[in-house]
């Protein structure tokens, strides 16, 4: 009888315990020990993150049609690749395309695959704020953060890994199961729970930055976000960014305060309003 | 056939009795908890891993700690040479008793893979395996016979089963394992007492074999209120639902007044008692200061088992992890195994051995990208008091060593 009263009173307590466990790092990363961090990336990483990407990219595909407009999309790509020549990863080569859906958001899949959706495009004002999607987007790929977040890594051809692969029971029939496993927990990252919070903050910061090393204009990336805020209270029954994305109230003070820190309150950069009308129409 | 036999020799005779007096569980190292470290890291870290638990080993230790695992799928395969010797003083003036066990078994294997909100898993784990064997022979001087024994005995305890984990909130998982639990133990004895001036024996046969079936649940909890820090909390039990217990013995002697019976035939015992197993809670806490260094202690309580004639046991271990670079790590640590049977009282008989056991871990590991491979010990010893030849009071010191090599392999991908 005692017995089963302190058991009963150690799980009653269970939700006081999950009450008070806010404190301490919620990402538990002091847990990755030396081993786990990737300090040096090899070609076979960077192939595994590309032949992952490419498996991503079909899904989405396969979940949303290309949008049908040559001229938006060659649009897209161009401003794309331009912003991409800023960027920390001169090996991936990063493709855009236009994909149609009302829903307001953008995907990035490891190994430079980028969508941006038509919903997008029709709330956005100018380049600016284009450049602005596309490089958050672009961030998420140079920062790798599907990439940690699943641990993909390319395998390890020395004769050790082969024999610790025996003894603990690895094979391809597995790795290929696993593989697919993770292209799922991939698509369940972008289209339902979103990567982690400190990350979308990472990738705003610096997306800001990025804009402003390309010429254009940092503070249009937060009237983008505001304008997104304001969609998603107006139009309630269209599916919005902040689904999988952290709070806008918090996103537009980070963003503001990088602009503030970075020195980049004086960018004076082109009015590209005229230039984004010519080519992106509905 | 003698009809007489002279007092002195009556303790003799009184040997071949206990073999077939004393309770079959003394027989194994049932007297512990501890007997073999489960796992990889865990066993070169003392076992103290209830606030880790973040690899396939916290299905055994720690399940709710499998959520905190690096990569969506690991394996983890223990291989270990496990190698126990023991030895009673200088029993009725005669000689050291000794008993040695040696045996290569896979220790533990697990796979970790994410599923839905959590984590689920599936591993085996051997937490505790004895080969015993003893082939004695005793010359006789004062009345010039010997005496010999052949001793053999076997001890496996086996679990295999599931474990899923969850994330209740930022700081705080929740997970569970349901083993089922299987133990055999096998006796295989012979005795044979000879006096060489009338020809006079006596010998004893003795087959025996026990099986148990049982579950054993495990409900885990880990905490991190503060960066860096863990808590973990591990409750678990042994039911058993099924027993069986099966004895032949032949007695053989041509001594009219021998406290056996001579019976060519065999005499056989069942029965399906079913043991009673404690519950048992472990706390742990784990400290990560940096990427290179782990410290962590663990107390694991055992509550006491009155119908077994176990008392309540606290066995402490400390462990620490470095690593030197990100290709090589080092593990080691310390632990207890205290008895759990009664601490030996003068004037009584029939008393469980009384050891208390402390131990030392480590071992080496080498990373590579997706896999690790590691070389571990693990050594304890112990000293205490038992109670070999039944029905005497006489106590003797006894002391108990263990030598326990493993080497293991885990693959991430």
């Amino acid at each position: 009888m005692k017995k089963c009263a302190i058991l009963i009173l150690i799980f009653a307590l269970l939700p006081i315990f999950c009450l008070a466990a806010s404190a301490g790092d919620s990402t538990q990363n002091y847990r990755l020990r030396a081993s786990d961090k990737t300090h040096k990336v090899s070609r076979n990483d960077i192939k595994a993150e590309i032949r992952f990407g490419k498996e991503v990219a079909a899904r989405i595909l396969g979940k949303f049609r290309l949008y049908d407009d040559e001229k938006a999309t060659r649009y897209v790509n161009l401003i794309g690749k331009g912003l991409a020549s800023y960027s920390s990863r001169p090996e991936i080569e990063f493709r855009f395309a236009v994909i149609d859906t009302d829903m307001i958001n953008a995907f990035a899949a490891p190994g430079g695959y980028i969508f941006i959706t038509k919903g997008t495009l029709e709330t956005i004002d100018n380049e600016s704020q284009l450049a602005g999607v596309i490089a958050h987007e672009i961030t998420h790929v140079t920062e790798k953060h599907i990439v940690r977040e699943l641990n993909i890594r390319g395998s390890d051809d020395s004769a050790l890994s082969g024999l610790s692969s025996v003894l603990a029971g690895g094979s391809s029939e597995t790795m290929r199961a696993a593989f697919m496993q993770m292209v799922d927990k991939a698509q369940e990252i972008l289209f339902e729970k979103g990567l982690k919070k400190e990350d979308e903050l990472s990738s705003d910061r610096m997306s800001v930055i990025l804009l402003g090393n390309a010429g254009y204009d940092p503070s249009a990336y937060s009237d983008l976000l505001k304008k997104i805020r304001d969609t998603e209270k107006e139009k309630k029954n269209i599916k919005v960014v902040s689904s999988t994305h952290p709070d806008f109230n918090e996103r537009l003070k980070a963003v503001s305060k990088t602009i503030e820190t970075e020195g980049l309150t004086d960018v004076q950069p082109a009015n590209t309003k005229n230039r984004y009308i010519e080519y992106v129409s509905f | 056939m003698l009809n007489k036999l002279k007092p002195a020799f009556f303790l003799m005779l009184t040997w071949l009795l206990i073999m077939t007096g004393l309770p079959y569980s003394s027989f194994a190292d049932d007297l512990h908890y501890k007997n073999m470290i489960v796992g990889d890291r865990p066993a070169s870290m003392g076992g103290a891993y209830v606030a880790v638990s973040d690899t396939p080993e916290g299905t055994f230790y720690n399940p709710s700690g499998l959520v905190y695992s690096v990569g969506s799928n690991l394996s983890v395969s223990v291989n270990a040479y496990h190698n126990t010797w023991k030895k009673y003083d200088n029993v009725s003036g005669i000689g050291d008793y000794t008993r040695k066990s040696s045996s290569i078994v896979p220790n533990f294997f697990g796979v970790v893979q994410p599923l839905g909100i959590g984590k689920i898993a599936f591993s085996y784990a051997v937490p505790d395996i004895i080969e015993e064997d003893q082939n004695q022979s005793f010359t006789l001087l004062s009345n010039p016979g010997k005496f010999v024994i052949n001793r053999s005995s076997i001890d496996k305890t086996y679990k295999i089963g599931p474990s899923y984990a969850v994330k209740l909130s930022d700081s705080f998982s929740l997970g569970a394992t349901l083993y089922f639990h299987y133990r055999e133990e096998k006796l295989n004895l012979n005795q044979y007492l000879l006096f060489f001036s009338n020809n006079a024996y006596e010998s004893q046969s003795e087959v025996s074999r026990k099986t148990e079936y049982g579950v054993n649940p495990k409900i885990g909890l880990m905490w991190s209120p503060l960066d860096k820090v863990s808590f973990g909390l591990t409750v678990s039990k042994v039911d058993v639902f099924k027993s069986n217990f099966s004895k032949q013995v032949i007695n053989r002697t041509n001594i009219t007044n021998s406290s056996i019976t001579d019976n060519p035939e065999p005499v056989f015992a069942y029965s399906k008692n079913k043991r009673k197993h404690p519950i048992s809670v472990s706390a742990g806490v784990a400290y990560f200061p940096s990427e290179d260094l782990l410290f962590s202690c663990d107390i694991d309580y055992f509550e006491a088992v009155p119908d077994e004639n176990k008392r309540a046991v606290a066995n402490i271990s400390i462990g620490t992890e470095y690593y030197l670079s990100d290709r090589y790590a080092l593990r080691g640590g310390l632990y207890s195994d205290m008895a759990n049977s009664q601490p030996l009282k003068r004037g009584y008989t029939d008393q469980a051995d009384y050891v208390n056991i402390f131990g030392i871990t480590g071992g080496i590991t080498r990373f590579t990208r997706t896999t690790s491979m590691t070389f571990g010990f693990n050594y304890a010893s112990g000293e205490g008091e038992a109670q070999p030849v039944g029905g005497v009071t006489d106590i003797y010191k006894t002391d108990t060593r263990a030598l326990t090599l493993f080497f293991s392999g885990s693959y991430g991908y």
